[in-house]
């Protein structure tokens, strides 16, 4: 089956897709727990090519996240050229060991939203990036005759 | 808190690794409905595994972030009525193009948290100020 690509959307070169992901502090993470997807709101930072964000030891996450392949996505919207954005980064998160480079993820400046102990950071190696923008329609193309208030008068 | 937004994010599954989208989705009836056109999206959200939509959002006057995640299985809607009710739906996709596809998330969960947005200073660990703290 094929994608019906619209000429509007712009795919987004991985350059650009990096700039976007060191732009951003917030994205959602998706993985399978328990043999379904499951997705979480994260805080990340992007150091050295991939992803890092803390976790907890025995949550959710932290279970399901290590070794295994995950998603991850970001997104936004320009109000100034209505272009709305997204970058979606697939690979597998691998719990970064003390030894390995720890220390110097700690000093990154990844500032978890919600406060209690998150001590374990995670990377996701980056197996698939791809971002597309495209141009954000009026409401108005998606109206039909049945949900047009002018017509409803004369029913 | 889901009705409030019209953007979230859709996890499926994709032959062998998770894959996440963002849509535009509605409430209806306790059911979340979305657009889309034929492809990946339409392909694995019908598939026999079933699907987790994510939605947050940051109120700037409490500081407060929220998120909602509802999973269940994704069904298209296809009875003649259900689509002509659907269509009635306030349901904006961003981006234009045909999708003709809607699809009716049924949730078997929904699980929501919120919390107040901590400081950054929070995650500053003694390293960060070190060599600061011996003039300042």
């Amino acid at each position: 089956m094929t994608i019906d690509e619209s000429p509007d959307i712009e795919n987004l070169p991985k350059t650009e897709c990096w700039e976007l992901l060191q732009g951003q502090v917030i994205g959602r993470l998706a993985v399978v727990v328990e043999d379904h997807p499951d997705i979480f709101p994260i805080n990340y930072v992007v150091h050295n090519g991939s992803v890092i964000f803390r976790t907890a030891l025995g949550t959710k996450l932290h279970g399901s996240v290590n070794n295994t392949p995950v998603a991850f996505e970001i997104d936004g919207y320009n109000p100034t050229t209505e272009q709305a954005w997204s970058v979606v980064l697939r690979g597998r998160a691998q719990e970064l060991e003390p030894t390995t480079g720890l220390a110097e993820a700690g000093a990154l400046p990844l500032q978890p939203w919600q406060g209690g102990e998150k001590n374990h950071l995670m990377r996701i190696d980056t197996l698939n990036l791809s971002g597309r923008r495209f141009q954000v329609t009026k409401p108005d193309i998606w109206t039909t005759p049945l949900t047009d208030a002018r017509r409803a008068s004369f029913e | 808190m889901l009705r409030t937004v019209s953007v979230g994010r859709l996890a499926v599954w994709v032959e062998d690794h998770p894959d996440i989208f963002p849509i535009n989705f509605t409430t209806d009836h306790g059911t979340l409905v979305f657009r889309t056109g034929e492809g990946t999206k339409l392909v694995s959200a019908l598939g026999d595994t079933p699907v987790a939509m994510e939605a947050d959002g940051v109120d700037p006057d409490t500081g407060t972030a929220w998120s909602v995640v509802a999973k269940g299985g994704a069904t298209a809607i296809l009875a003649t009525d259900d689509v002509l009710d659907t269509v009635g739906l306030p349901l904006f996709p961003w981006e234009e193009g045909r999708k003709d596809h809607f699809i009716r998330i049924t949730p078997t969960s929904i699980t929501g948290r919120s919390f107040v947005v901590t400081a950054p200073t929070t995650w500053w660990g003694p390293m960060n100020n070190a060599p600061h703290a011996a003039n300042e």
